[in-house]
């Protein structure tokens, strides 16, 4: 995701770039050999095979999105191991291969506000953030319109508008819960999901062959419209039109190399995972963008007689603050309404209620936040397996749709803490001779206070919106599987404590930036993405600035 | 495929194509050209039915999902995907469990008359409804079978492999029936 910025934007400053991936190929629309498959031609219907699933991919066939037609999009657990301490589960759900996880993302993007920029300040828990919401302002702006992003101004300060394309609205069950909320609620507003989809592509789009979503709702599979953003569909080509970029896969970045005399890093040393023949690659500047923990791992790894505790490390905050955001858990509810009405499309976005505590002043006995991410469907005949009945009438009832359901699931800001903390193993290697790692991490206090609540005010929004049979569901062993892990190699103005300044570059190795989800210095609860985007183009901007007055 | 579902899909490329200005790559061509391709057969590498047990299988499913204005269980081969979900993906322990329990079923069954099955049929079912039984979970193998075959998908419910843009609220006649996905 992120990779993929730093790539179009050196690209088209005219800096000869070379992208490192450490996974296969994929290309655009050829290999996404899951797409257009219809369900009775998979063999399970689009199960994996439970055998395979369990024998290779025990922690990322917990993620909602591994299918038969996706998981070749998923690393294999058994040749990608990592430990987690004991009574501590950390999923970790990766997808190594160009692209990376840009393949598999739920798309939802939101820009983070002045409140989510200054919570650290507020309330003492983490590092203060350098940059506050009119630094990211421009660099929203930029990248929303290169990504095409959907959705509706709501002139709401917790939650800032940006330059949308039109929504992937409302179906009459959400609309009407809407209505509900507004009516009952001054502080409360249901908005549709901002999300990378294409609803009216512009030339900006058009001109990478990107076209309109066509509510496949199939994602994860690959999108050979390139309907919605990836690196696939939008950046690495506009980088490569350039002329300006070369990419080498299968090529596992071990670590980085310091030269101590310029007290910059000369390059970076490379294992072909084929091969297992080392390379050594100089640059001048080097983008960090393997995702959190992969970046932590190459950073970790890289210990040299300057960085005795891995690469510009003098905080010691590399591998600590560990977050993911609050998840899995909410409710559910039925709206007994609009028996006459339907949908055309499987909707690929949901619904949003943005955050609405502690908004100005901690009025709950929690610090920070949540949102609600949701949606509503009629039910369908997969809802009704288990129901009494066979014969003509039983066929011929699955021929209407059930009732509207409506779901809510909190999406809550998790704290950072130092002891959530991931480190090398001290023995166990992976097959290319890596030391694994070892993630320890767990809820804190303020985190399931956050998850209880945000189940009960579910449940309160829904009774007061009339919904009839509300139940509340929550996978309390969750971390890890909101696929939002950040703060490893967090953001900061002071060296002793953070390991990027505001430009995501390290305080201890000038031509060094991260840019992906590690630089976080808070989680705040909206999902990523957008802004590690934002942050990464800020970054290279700036970069190349310098590269220009020869400072880099 | 018919004459009508040709330029359908004629015309489905046309407004693709338009809507993404034009640029259309090999795949979404031929993926759109081809339409829903036609329901494979399905190949078990653990074929662990007898004969005689496929047809207790195909029999049962049909008694759940008979033929009416579309056809059945039987039509849509869902005792195939039955059989390679039984033979292929469950573990020797649940396949152990599962073929007992096809032969707890009354033998009267494939000998008897309609209505000596549907007597033997309401048994079952009455009894999947108090505990967790081998019905509860053929009756499940069967819905998913049959609705996420052709037949079950495109005939009895709706589906479409390109909706096209959301539309969110709209007269259920428009629809007409349920979406299968």
């Amino acid at each position: 995701m992120s990779g993929g910025w730093a790539a179009k934007d050196f690209c088209e400053a005219g800096v000869k770039t070379l992208v490192l991936e450490r996974g296969r190929h994929v290309e655009h629309g050829e290999d996404y050999i899951g797409e257009n498959k219809d369900p009775w031609n998979m063999k399970f219907r689009d199960k994996v095979d439970q055998k395979l699933a369990d024998d290779r991919y025990p922690r990322q066939k917990k993620c909602y999105a591994f299918k038969d037609s996706t998981k070749h999009f998923f690393v294999d657990d058994i040749e990608h191991p990592y430990s987690t301490e004991k009574g501590n589960n950390f999923e970790w759900i990766r997808g190594n291969q160009l692209g990376g996880r840009s393949l598999l993302w739920h798309r939802q993007s939101y820009r983070w506000s002045d409140m989510d920029f200054s919570s650290n300040a507020r309330d003492g828990y983490g590092t203060d953030w350098p940059v506050r919401y009119k630094d990211m302002k421009p660099w929203y702006d930029y990248v929303e319109e290169f990504v095409g992003v959907s959705g509706t101004l709501e002139g709401m300060e917790q939650l800032p508008d940006g330059i949308f394309l039109p929504p992937i609205g409302f179906n009459c069950a959400e609309e009407e819960f809407g209505r509900r909320i507004g009516n009952t609620y001054n502080d409360r507003r249901l908005i549709p999901g901002r999300c990378a989809h294409l609803t009216e592509p512009k030339p900006i789009h058009t001109d990478l062959g990107r076209g309109t979503c066509q509510s496949r709702n199939q994602c994860q599979r690959g999108c050979s419209l390139g309907a919605y953003f990836s690196s696939q569909s939008a950046t690495l080509p506009a980088a490569k039109r350039t002329g300006n970029l070369t990419i080498i896969t299968d090529s596992i970045v071990d670590s980085i190399i310091y030269d101590p005399k310029n007290k910059k890093a000369s390059g970076v040393r490379v294992i072909d995972s084929r091969t297992n023949i080392t390379t050594t690659y100089n640059a001048k500047v080097i983008f960090l963008c393997a995702s959190t923990l992969g970046t932590t791992q190459i950073l970790l790894n890289s210990k040299s007689e300057h960085f005795k505790t891995g690469f510009a490390n003098r905080s010691d905050a590399v591998g600590r603050y560990l977050m993911d955001h609050l998840a899995l858990t909410g409710a559910r509810g039925e709206l007994d309404a609009f028996q006459d009405k339907y949908y055309i499309g499987r909707k690929p976005n949901g619904i949003y209620i943005p955050r609405f505590t502690n908004l100005k002043h901690d009025e709950e006995d929690f610090v920070r936040g949540f949102a609600y991410q949701g949606g509503s469907r009629r039910k369908g005949w997969d809802d009704r397996l288990d129901e009494k009945g066979f014969g003509a009438k039983f066929k011929e009832s699955f021929k209407t749709p059930g009732t509207w359901v409506i779901d809510l699931e909190g999406y809550g800001e998790m704290l950072p803490m130092a002891n959530n903390r991931v480190t090398l193993h001290k023995t166990k290697k992976d097959k290319w001779g890596m030391p694994q790692l070892h993630i320890n991490a767990k809820f804190g206090e303020n985190d399931k206070k956050i998850r209880k609540k945000m189940r009960e005010t579910a449940v309160e929004i829904m009774e007061k919106a009339g919904l009839k049979n509300i139940t509340t569901y929550n996978t309390e062993d969750s971390l890890g599987l909101s696929i939002h892990e950040m703060g490893t190699a967090r953001m900061g103005n002071d060296p002793n404590e953070a390991v990027v300044n505001g430009y995501n570059q390290c305080h201890d190795a000038k031509n060094v930036f991260i840019t992906d989800g590690a630089a976080m210095a808070s989680s705040a609860c909206q999902n990523p993405s957008l802004t590690y985007m934002a942050f990464t183009a800020r970054a290279v901007d700036y970069a190349v600035k310098n590269m220009k007055l020869g400072k880099l | 495929m018919s004459e009508g579902d040709e330029i359908n899909r004629r015309q489905l490329l046309k407004n693709v194509a338009v809507m993404t200005g034009g640029v259309l790559s090999v795949s979404v061509v031929s993926g759109i050209l081809s339409g829903a391709l036609a329901q494979e057969v399905i190949s078990v590498d653990n074929p662990v039915f007898k004969k005689f047990e496929l047809s207790l299988v195909a029999e049962m499913a049909n008694m759940i999902i008979p033929d009416t204005d579309t056809p059945g269980a039987k039509a849509a081969l869902v005792h195939d995907y039955i059989h390679a979900m039984v033979g292929d993906w469950y573990y020797e322990k649940e396949r152990a469990n599962f073929m007992k329990g096809l032969h707890s079923v009354d033998s009267n069954f494939m000998n008897g008359s309609v209505k000596e099955r549907e007597i033997i049929m309401t048994e079952l079912d009455n009894e999947a409804a108090t505990s967790k039984t081998f019905f509860e979970e053929f009756k499940e193998l069967v819905l998913v079978g049959y609705f996420s075959s052709q037949i079950g998908a495109e005939e009895e419910l709706r589906y479409e492999q390109y909706p096209g843009p959301y539309q969110g609220c709209v007269p259920f006649e428009k629809v007409g029936r349920t979406w299968a996905t």
